[in-house]
Protein backbone atom coordinates (compact mmCIF):
# COMPACT_ATOMS: atom_id res chain seq x y z
CA UNK A 1 0.00 0.00 0.00
CA UNK A 2 1.38 3.27 -0.85
CA UNK A 3 1.75 5.82 2.07
CA UNK A 4 2.79 9.81 2.69
CA UNK A 5 4.98 8.88 5.61
CA UNK A 6 8.23 9.94 4.17
CA UNK A 7 6.97 12.92 3.05
CA UNK A 8 5.06 14.17 6.20
CA UNK A 9 8.32 12.66 8.13
CA UNK A 10 10.48 15.03 6.42
CA UNK A 11 8.15 17.81 6.66
CA UNK A 12 8.38 17.74 10.35
CA UNK A 13 12.17 17.26 10.07
CA UNK A 14 12.47 13.84 12.03
CA UNK A 15 14.54 10.74 10.56
CA UNK A 16 13.39 7.54 10.72
CA UNK A 17 15.35 6.84 13.79
CA UNK A 18 13.16 9.59 15.77
CA UNK A 19 10.33 8.30 13.87
CA UNK A 20 10.83 5.29 14.90
CA UNK A 21 10.91 6.02 18.64
CA UNK A 22 7.79 8.23 18.50
CA UNK A 23 6.04 5.13 17.11
CA UNK A 24 8.11 2.94 19.33
CA UNK A 25 8.46 0.41 16.22
CA UNK A 26 12.08 -0.56 15.07
CA UNK A 27 13.85 1.82 12.60
CA UNK A 28 13.57 -1.29 9.66
CA UNK A 29 9.73 -1.04 10.44
CA UNK A 30 9.25 2.62 9.59
CA UNK A 31 11.64 2.12 6.00
CA UNK A 32 9.16 -1.17 5.16
CA UNK A 33 6.26 1.15 6.02
CA UNK A 34 7.61 4.04 3.63
CA UNK A 35 8.98 1.55 0.96
CA UNK A 36 5.45 0.51 1.02
CA UNK A 37 6.78 -3.22 1.76
CA UNK A 38 4.84 -3.41 4.85
CA UNK A 39 1.16 -2.84 5.85
CA UNK A 40 0.45 -1.65 9.16
CA UNK A 41 -1.86 -3.00 12.18
CA UNK A 42 -4.87 -0.27 12.53
CA UNK A 43 -3.27 -0.11 15.66
CA UNK A 44 -0.10 1.74 13.93
CA UNK A 45 -1.76 2.91 11.68
CA UNK A 46 -4.07 5.26 14.32
CA UNK A 47 -0.38 6.38 15.88
CA UNK A 48 1.16 7.64 12.82
CA UNK A 49 -2.06 9.36 11.82
CA UNK A 50 -2.34 11.02 15.59
CA UNK A 51 1.64 11.82 15.37
CA UNK A 52 1.01 13.38 12.05
CA UNK A 53 -2.42 15.17 13.12
CA UNK A 54 -4.30 13.76 10.69
CA UNK A 55 -6.16 10.74 9.57
CA UNK A 56 -5.53 7.84 8.31
CA UNK A 57 -6.64 7.99 4.83
CA UNK A 58 -4.96 11.02 4.64
CA UNK A 59 -1.64 8.81 4.66
CA UNK A 60 -2.66 5.62 3.26
CA UNK A 61 -3.58 4.93 -0.10
CA UNK A 62 -5.68 2.16 -0.53
CA UNK A 63 -5.60 0.59 -4.38
CA UNK A 64 -7.17 -2.48 -4.27
CA UNK A 65 -6.43 -6.12 -3.14
CA UNK A 66 -3.35 -5.89 -1.24
CA UNK A 67 -1.99 -7.98 1.91
CA UNK A 68 1.20 -8.53 3.96
CA UNK A 69 1.34 -12.26 2.82
CA UNK A 70 4.30 -13.75 1.32
CA UNK B 1 12.53 -9.11 28.08
CA UNK B 2 11.34 -9.81 31.97
CA UNK B 3 13.93 -8.27 34.51
CA UNK B 4 14.10 -11.69 36.63
CA UNK B 5 17.92 -12.31 37.25
CA UNK B 6 17.40 -14.64 40.04
CA UNK B 7 15.43 -17.10 37.66
CA UNK B 8 18.34 -16.82 35.14
CA UNK B 9 21.20 -17.19 37.60
CA UNK B 10 19.58 -19.89 38.86
CA UNK B 11 19.42 -21.46 35.54
CA UNK B 12 23.00 -20.89 34.46
CA UNK B 13 23.60 -22.45 38.06
CA UNK B 14 21.72 -25.17 37.35
CA UNK B 15 23.10 -25.65 33.41
CA UNK B 16 26.62 -25.64 34.91
CA UNK B 17 26.26 -28.01 36.84
CA UNK B 18 24.55 -30.24 34.57
CA UNK B 19 27.24 -29.89 32.09
CA UNK B 20 29.88 -30.42 34.65
CA UNK B 21 27.88 -33.54 35.25
CA UNK B 22 27.85 -34.52 31.76
CA UNK B 23 31.27 -34.40 31.32
CA UNK B 24 32.87 -35.09 34.59
CA UNK B 25 30.53 -37.41 37.00
CA UNK B 26 28.84 -39.76 33.93
CA UNK B 27 31.52 -41.16 32.54
CA UNK B 28 31.89 -44.73 30.22
CA UNK B 29 30.12 -46.39 28.14
CA UNK B 30 27.25 -47.40 29.58
CA UNK B 31 26.17 -43.82 30.17
CA UNK B 32 27.39 -42.54 27.14
CA UNK B 33 24.17 -40.95 25.20
CA UNK B 34 23.14 -39.85 29.07
CA UNK B 35 26.40 -37.93 28.87
CA UNK B 36 26.16 -36.50 25.57
CA UNK B 37 22.54 -35.46 26.74
CA UNK B 38 23.85 -34.09 29.71
CA UNK B 39 26.64 -31.90 27.74
CA UNK B 40 24.53 -30.45 25.63
CA UNK B 41 21.58 -29.24 27.17
CA UNK B 42 23.74 -27.94 30.39
CA UNK B 43 25.50 -26.06 27.91
CA UNK B 44 22.63 -24.84 26.15
CA UNK B 45 20.66 -23.81 28.89
CA UNK B 46 24.02 -22.07 30.19
CA UNK B 47 24.77 -19.98 27.65
CA UNK B 48 21.13 -18.93 27.02
CA UNK B 49 21.30 -18.00 31.00
CA UNK B 50 24.49 -15.89 30.69
CA UNK B 51 22.80 -14.22 27.32
CA UNK B 52 19.76 -12.83 29.90
CA UNK B 53 22.12 -11.89 32.06
CA UNK B 54 24.17 -10.30 29.96
CA UNK B 55 21.54 -8.57 28.12
CA UNK B 56 19.31 -7.69 31.31
CA UNK B 57 22.77 -5.66 33.21
CA UNK B 58 23.35 -4.20 29.82
CA UNK B 59 19.69 -2.89 29.97
CA UNK B 60 20.20 -1.56 33.90
CA UNK B 61 23.48 0.88 33.02
CA UNK B 62 22.23 2.02 29.52
CA UNK B 63 18.49 3.19 29.12
CA UNK B 64 18.71 4.06 25.72
CA UNK B 65 19.43 0.71 25.05
CA UNK B 66 16.91 -0.83 27.42
CA UNK B 67 14.23 1.30 25.70
CA UNK B 68 15.22 -0.31 22.34
CA UNK B 69 15.24 -3.71 23.60
CA UNK B 70 11.62 -3.40 24.58
CA UNK B 71 10.31 -1.57 21.27
CA UNK B 72 12.05 -4.47 19.26
CA UNK B 73 10.37 -7.07 21.63
CA UNK B 74 6.93 -5.58 20.72
CA UNK B 75 7.47 -4.59 17.27
CA UNK B 76 4.74 -5.28 15.20
CA UNK B 77 6.72 -6.02 12.08
CA UNK B 78 8.96 -8.16 13.52
CA UNK B 79 6.45 -9.95 15.34
CA UNK B 80 4.46 -10.80 12.01
CA UNK B 81 7.86 -11.68 10.35
CA UNK B 82 8.26 -14.41 13.22
CA UNK B 83 5.21 -15.69 13.04
CA UNK B 84 5.48 -16.03 8.87
CA UNK B 85 8.61 -17.98 9.56
CA UNK B 86 6.87 -20.01 12.20
CA UNK B 87 4.11 -20.71 10.07
CA UNK B 88 5.99 -21.91 6.63
CA UNK B 89 8.41 -23.91 8.93
CA UNK B 90 5.83 -26.16 10.39
CA UNK B 91 4.88 -26.71 6.49
CA UNK B 92 8.73 -27.81 6.01
CA UNK B 93 9.03 -29.74 9.51
CA UNK B 94 5.36 -31.61 8.58
CA UNK B 95 6.81 -33.03 4.93
CA UNK B 96 9.97 -33.33 6.79
CA UNK B 97 8.80 -35.89 9.01
CA UNK B 98 6.39 -37.46 6.78
CA UNK B 99 9.09 -38.16 5.01
CA UNK B 100 11.24 -39.41 7.67
CA UNK B 101 8.44 -41.86 8.76
CA UNK B 102 8.52 -43.42 5.02
CA UNK B 103 12.16 -43.64 5.09
CA UNK B 104 11.94 -44.92 8.58
CA UNK B 105 9.39 -47.42 7.67
CA UNK B 106 11.64 -48.57 3.90
CA UNK B 107 14.66 -48.97 6.67
CA UNK B 108 12.75 -51.62 8.67
CA UNK B 109 13.52 -49.25 11.57
CA UNK B 110 11.52 -50.73 14.81
CA UNK B 111 8.02 -50.17 15.01
CA UNK B 112 8.67 -48.17 18.41
CA UNK B 113 10.64 -45.77 16.80
CA UNK B 114 8.36 -45.44 13.82
CA UNK B 115 5.35 -45.07 16.40
CA UNK B 116 6.68 -42.26 18.34
CA UNK B 117 7.80 -40.36 15.57
CA UNK B 118 4.02 -40.67 14.15
CA UNK B 119 3.06 -39.82 17.45
CA UNK B 120 5.55 -36.38 17.48
CA UNK B 121 3.60 -35.54 13.34
CA UNK B 122 0.17 -36.35 15.17
CA UNK B 123 0.71 -34.24 18.47
CA UNK B 124 1.87 -31.09 16.43
CA UNK B 125 -1.54 -31.77 14.30
CA UNK B 126 -3.39 -31.69 17.29
CA UNK B 127 -1.71 -28.56 18.47
CA UNK B 128 -2.55 -26.49 15.23
CA UNK B 129 -6.33 -27.38 15.51
CA UNK B 130 -6.15 -26.68 19.46
CA UNK B 131 -5.13 -23.52 18.72
CA UNK B 132 -7.03 -22.88 15.19
CA UNK B 133 -10.40 -23.45 17.57
CA UNK B 134 -8.61 -21.41 20.38
CA UNK B 135 -8.13 -18.06 17.78
CA UNK B 136 -11.49 -18.97 15.91
CA UNK B 137 -12.97 -18.09 19.45
CA UNK B 138 -11.46 -15.30 20.53
CA UNK B 139 -11.42 -13.50 17.14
Amino acid sequence: MKNRIEELRKGMGLTQEELASWLEVSRQTVGSLENGRYNPSILLAFRIARLFETTIEDIFIYEGDESNEK
Amino acid sequence: MKNNKALYFTSMILGIAILLMGIFVLRGEAVKSYAGVCTGFGAGMAAVAITRLVTISKMQKDPAFKRQVEIDAKDERTARINDLARSKAFRVMEIALGLLAITYILLDVSLLVILLLVGVYIAGWAAYFVYLGKYAKEM
